[in-house]
């Protein structure tokens, strides 16, 4: 264990002392040099935006928990845009959405999967089946095999988990 | 973050607690099944109740017509597709991922295998009509796709993960299992083991319906009921097995996972084969007379209209096709 950094840490500190040690630790893990060098950039312009108090007590630990985020976020993009293509070419009639179409589809996908992490996978079955196939409970039970009462239940709940991911750390005065 | 697409609504008004939005979601939910005025009066009731029950009822609200309205068509589906991909390429062992210790997908693993999977017995039976394809992920993440007119038994508990493959044609992706339950499909003539891997099971319409299995990622194990060895099969294979014992294997097309992506391919292949792949997924009677079964077929065909098929048959075959009635169609030598 390091000892913490002194409070005066800032993140032009934070910075100097780590932005070498990152950019080694995510190109030895990502194989890439030049990828690894633009996800470093990122974890410090997060970490600028959302200011140094976090990175002080642990600032390795803080910098790979946020790179690793960012690399999954990277990561389920491109899975994200690769399956928008795969689904896009077997529609039966030609469309052709514009490229900011599919940058803002690709979006909106990527923050729905953020809202389905945690789910139990029933639970995001159901969600999914419900409020983006448009499916009826009836037809979700059916589909799935459990009772009308456990889709009712689980429809409340996905709803419940996806209110608490949309409003966490938002009303409790973080921006301060 | 990234952009917000579902924005906060009443942020000002504070944090709401926790049981009030679970009421507030339960109702939300009743209302969607059971639209009695009695449902709608207590509803109305219950959010007059309290303020805070109103601000719970408007931001749930809020974000489920945002979601109705933002999600694109196909949002399931490609959202599967996406979680698909990503199980993928951790077998494949990419390094990075593995390296990160990343758990893309993981906590919905470990939650279907731990919290799930044990209280609840899935048995379902999924079956597609003709013309018909289908993609579902199954609770442990494997991805299975039915093909035109076939049906599968599904049961998944604490134990196992077994597929029994009623009628038809399917094609599995395995994903890898925390808790490690065997996966077994069952055929009626034997059982199939994969070994982290992508293959496909199809019921042959011939005598005694032997079982096709094609391996296009990793391996099975394939284990007939009335031999006691198993044999394994590696990718780019393909064997037909019944009851009695497996034939020799052959070397697999890439075109014959084709289907999956609702395509039927041929390379030179007889057009009385090729008409016999076709009838799968067209209702109806469809056949080719003995003298036109040898001519030779290559291109790349969408599945989801075979009268366009048929129709492009006319123009690089010399046949020609007779309607008795749409669902009696005969291809005939020119």
């Amino acid at each position: 264990m390091n000892p913490p950094l002194p409070f005066t840490d800032t993140v032009a500190d934070v910075y100097r002392n780590h932005h070498g040690w990152l950019h080694g630790w995510l190109r030895k893990r990502l194989g890439c040099t030049h990828r690894a060098a633009d996800l470093a950039h990122d974890t410090f312009e997060r970490l600028w935006k959302a200011g140094p108090s976090g990175a002080l007590d642990e600032p390795r630990a803080y910098l790979t928990t946020i790179a690793k985020r960012l690399t999954i976020n990277q990561f389920r993009r491109q899975m994200l845009e690769q399956a928008y293509l795969d689904v896009l070419a077997q529609q039966p009639e030609a469309h052709a959405p514009s490229a900011e179409e599919q940058v803002s589809i690709i979006e909106t996908l990527h923050e729905i999967w953020r809202l389905l992490d945690g789910m139990s996978e029933r639970r995001r079955q159901v969600f999914m089946l419900a409020q983006l196939d448009g499916l009826s409970h009836a037809e979700i039970a059916r589909q799935l095999g459990v009772t009308l009462n456990i889709v009712h239940k689980e429809a409340a709940a996905a709803l419940s988990h996806c209110y608490q991911l949309i409003y966490a750390g938002e009303s409790a005065g973080s921006a301060g | 973050m990234s952009a917000r697409i579902f924005t906060p609504v009443a942020l000002e008004a504070g944090p709401l607690d926790a049981r009030i939005v679970d009421q507030a979601a339960e109702w939300l939910i009743r209302l969607q099944h059971d639209d009695s005025p009695a449902a709608r009066q207590e509803c109305a009731a219950w959010r007059a109740a309290d303020p805070s029950h109103e601000l719970a009822w408007q931001r749930l609200s809020a974000f489920g017509c945002e979601l109705r309205a933002s999600a694109p068509p196909r949002a399931a589906a490609t959202l599967d597709q996406a979680r698909a991909g990503i199980h993928r390429q951790r077998r494949a062992g990419l390094k990075w991922l593995c390296g990160l210790g990343l758990t893309v997908g993981a906590a919905w693993h470990w939650r279907a295998s731990l919290g799930d999977a044990l209280p609840m017995q899935a048995f379902a039976d999924i079956s597609t009509g003709t013309g018909e394809c289908r993609t579902l992920t199954l609770a442990d993440g494997t991805q299975l796709i039915l093909n035109s007119n076939s049906a599968v038994d599904i049961s998944i508990d604490a134990q196992y993960r077994h597929l029994i493959l009623r009628r038809g044609e399917i094609m599995i992706t395995t994903a890898p299992d925390i808790a490690g339950r065997p996966f077994l499909v069952g055929t009626g003539h034997g059982a199939i083991a994969p070994v982290g891997t992508r293959f496909s099971v199809r019921r042959l319409e011939q005598d005694s319906n032997p079982i096709r299995v094609a391996v296009f990622e990793g391996a099975v194990d394939i284990r007939p009921q009335g031999s006691g060895s198993a044999q394994r099969l590696h990718a780019g294979k393909q064997a037909d097995f019944t009851y009695a014992g497996i034939q020799p294997e052959i070397d697999l097309r890439a075109a014959d996972a084709a289907w999956t992506q609702g395509m039927l391919v041929a390379s030179r292949m007889p057009l009385g084969q090729f008409i016999t792949e076709l009838a799968r997924h067209r209702s109806g009677l469809l056949r080719c007379d003995s003298d036109a079964a040898d001519l030779l077929v290559t291109g790349a065909f969408p599945l989801d209209d075979s009268d366009r098929i048929l129709a492009i048959l006319e123009q690089i075959l010399p046949v020609r096709t007779e309607y008795r009635t749409r669902y009696w169609v005969t291809l005939k030598r020119r």
